[in-house]
């Protein structure tokens, strides 16, 4: 063996070859588990009563659907990724205007975005929930310190999903930032002077200029922020953990609630596919729309 | 004249809002730091007093570091059911922190080999289906990691599985391999094929361009991809929350998450054992904001 030169493989064995760690991953990690996921969802299952395990075809996706919850669930997702998505991406928008502009201190500004992107969901959440606080909270304090009444952050049913939006958009704005920043960026000095000549002012050259140019990263924001909002967990079980009376339970904090509360793991797997039906459906119709912009 | 004006009027529109970001920014996290330096009487009153800590101000890194109470208190500083879980709190931490480290390092490691490998056959070979694979892996990315979560929970629960750090490695390597690869590749891909053929006409193999011509190279890429999985990992929650049953495979995102029972929050060991969490990522973002930045802006990179 020693001093004989190994053959070397062709390029077709080398390509696949490289693959094979990995499809080890993969196939452990994320194929086999959305296979028995499937299996799972058309089968009595629960911890609990380890020995029943009857096929049931699509029980599991009606008792999921029939649920007393499920109304209010698929409103409050929506609700909450419709408002975090928006929000989400116009402050963003907003502040990756200001950023592009020219002032002492950008860099530094700019630099301060990383905080919040670097700060674990977990731990934002947990933040949130101590400045939420009813009795001892720095934003009560603050409301009072004005003369206003102290508002219900996490414990009145009405506000509560709001107070979850704002510290979902502290954590994610960032990062929507840093990629609009770039879009921003590229657009080029002399289609602004052109149409400064042309007597365009700021809103139009926002318009006619900007945006057309940046679409394709506002519609990646687009993509992905909605993907996030419409899984949420760590952020709603930090502050909220889905209270008061269910008003902040989104699909992705009530997956958790089925599934590993209830250990109702058929119920889990079923709503689980129905959210990821869901999901692939509104990736399928950003990524038209993608693709429609950039030709 | 009036231009001049102009231009100054949107100069302070500019900073005003500016600084009005950053206080948006900075605000908060300066209050869980400055509640991380309170005791409980500072903390639980309905009057906060901004600049009045605990002295010494450290006490509650000292009780979570040491398990003992700071100098100079007595048992009496504290409620006594507090007082009872110091110790613990103590060895969990350490043993958290630890487990954080050694997770988010392992599976940063298989990732970027692995991915590296994988980037590197996609720019430089052709093989059958090697399209349709990359779409394949790409597609992984808009499945909730929740869906995987349940049979996986119930497999490593039949294997006992569960509560080791080693399960948590391989399903997080499995979930961010994907992105490893997406950002390797895009890195690899700006290398100039003249490169990689001029090497294998001089006899290299194909391993040794991997490591000696790409790796140097698409060091930026490396860097940037192997940042992007630990600051994933450190951050990751729900893998953790699910997959860890015990002090033995406890990741900081769950340590700092105990602080909230049922019944009550402990909301000074929390805010502190927060900032502990959150301190070595935004290290990182800062050392290493020129990769980061240059990541994201390729839209590739989210923790």
């Amino acid at each position: 063996m020693v001093g004989k030169k190994p053959r070397e493989l062709s390029d077709k064995w080398f390509g696949l070859l490289a693959q094979i760690p990995v499809f080890i991953l993969l196939g452990l990690v994320v194929i086999f588990p959305l296979i028995y996921a499937l299996n799972l969802s058309l089968f009595e299952n629960n911890l609990r009563f380890p020995l029943e395990h009857d096929f049931i075809g699509f029980g599991n996706y009606y008792t999921v659907v029939t649920a007393p919850l499920f109304r209010l669930v698929v409103q409050n997702t929506v609700f909450f990724t419709i408002l975090a998505v928006t929000a989400i991406t116009l402050f963003s928008l907003g502040v990756a205007l200001v950023f592009n502009e020219q002032f002492k201190g950008r860099g530094l500004a700019r630099t301060l975005l990383l905080v919040p992107w670097a700060i674990p969901a977990i731990v934002n959440g947990l933040m949130w929930k101590e400045l939420y606080s009813t009795n001892f909270g720095v934003i009560n304090w603050l409301l009072q310190l004005g003369g206003l009444s102290p508002v219900g952050w996490l414990t009145d049913k009405n506000v509560a999903m709001y107070s979850v939006v704002i510290a979902q958009v502290w954590k994610e704005f960032p990062w929507a930032t840093l990629l609009l920043l770039a879009g921003v960026a590229a657009v080029p000095e002399d289609l602004f002077d052109a149409s400064k000549v042309d007597g365009a002012n700021f809103i139009q050259r926002f318009r006619h200029v900007t945006l057309p140019l940046i679409r394709p990263m506002i519609i990646l924001v687009l993509i992905f922020e909605t993907m996030w909002s419409l899984w949420a967990f760590d952020v709603i079980y930090a502050i909220t953990r889905g209270g008061p009376s269910a008003s902040t339970t989104t699909l992705g904090y009530w997956l958790y609630e089925v599934a590993f509360r209830q250990m109702e793991f058929g119920e889990g797997a079923a709503l689980s596919y129905i959210m990821g039906v869901v999901i692939l459906v509104i990736a399928y119709v950003y990524i038209r729309a993608l693709y429609r912009e950039t030709g | 004249m009036k231009a001049k004006t102009k231009r100054i009027a949107r100069k302070t529109i500019t900073l005003i809002f500016a600084i009005a970001v950053a206080l948006f920014i900075l605000l908060p996290f300066y209050w869980l730091v400055t509640l991380s330096f309170k005791r409980d009487a500072q903390i639980y009153t309905a009057t906060p007093q901004p600049f009045s800590y605990a002295s010494p101000f450290y006490a509650n890194y000292y009780m979570l570091l040491t398990g003992n109470l700071p100098p100079g208190w007595s048992p009496e500083d504290m409620a006594g059911s507090r007082l009872a879980r110091v110790p613990m709190y103590s060895q969990w931490f350490i043993r958290a922190f630890v487990n954080t480290v050694y997770t988010s390092a392992l599976t940063t490691l298989i990732c970027i080999v692995a991915g590296a490998l994988s980037a590197y056959a996609f720019v430089t070979s052709r093989f059958p289906l090697k399209n349709k694979l990359y779409i394949g892996y790409f597609a992984t990315r808009t499945i909730p990691a929740t869906i995987l979560l349940i049979p996986t929970f119930m497999v490593f629960l039949t294997l006992r599985w569960t509560d080791k750090n080693e399960a948590i490695i391989l399903v997080l390597s499995g979930i961010l391999l994907p992105y490893a690869i997406w950002i390797l590749k895009e890195y690899f891909a700006t290398i100039p094929r003249d490169l990689y053929d001029a090497a294998r006409v001089d006899g290299c193999s194909r391993f040794g361009i991997l490591w000696k011509i790409f790796f140097p190279v698409a060091m930026p890429g490396i860097i940037a991809a192997a940042i992007f999985v630990f600051m994933a990992v450190w951050q990751s929650f729900l893998v953790a929350l699910i997959l860890s049953r015990s002090v033995n495979s406890m990741q900081m995102s769950v340590y700092v998450s105990n602080f909230i029972t049922d019944v009550d929050i402990d909301e000074g060991f929390m805010a502190t054992a927060g900032v502990f969490a959150a301190i070595p990522p935004i290290i990182i973002a800062f050392l290493f904001q020129k990769y980061i930045v240059r990541g994201l802006m390729q839209g590739a990179i989210k923790g």
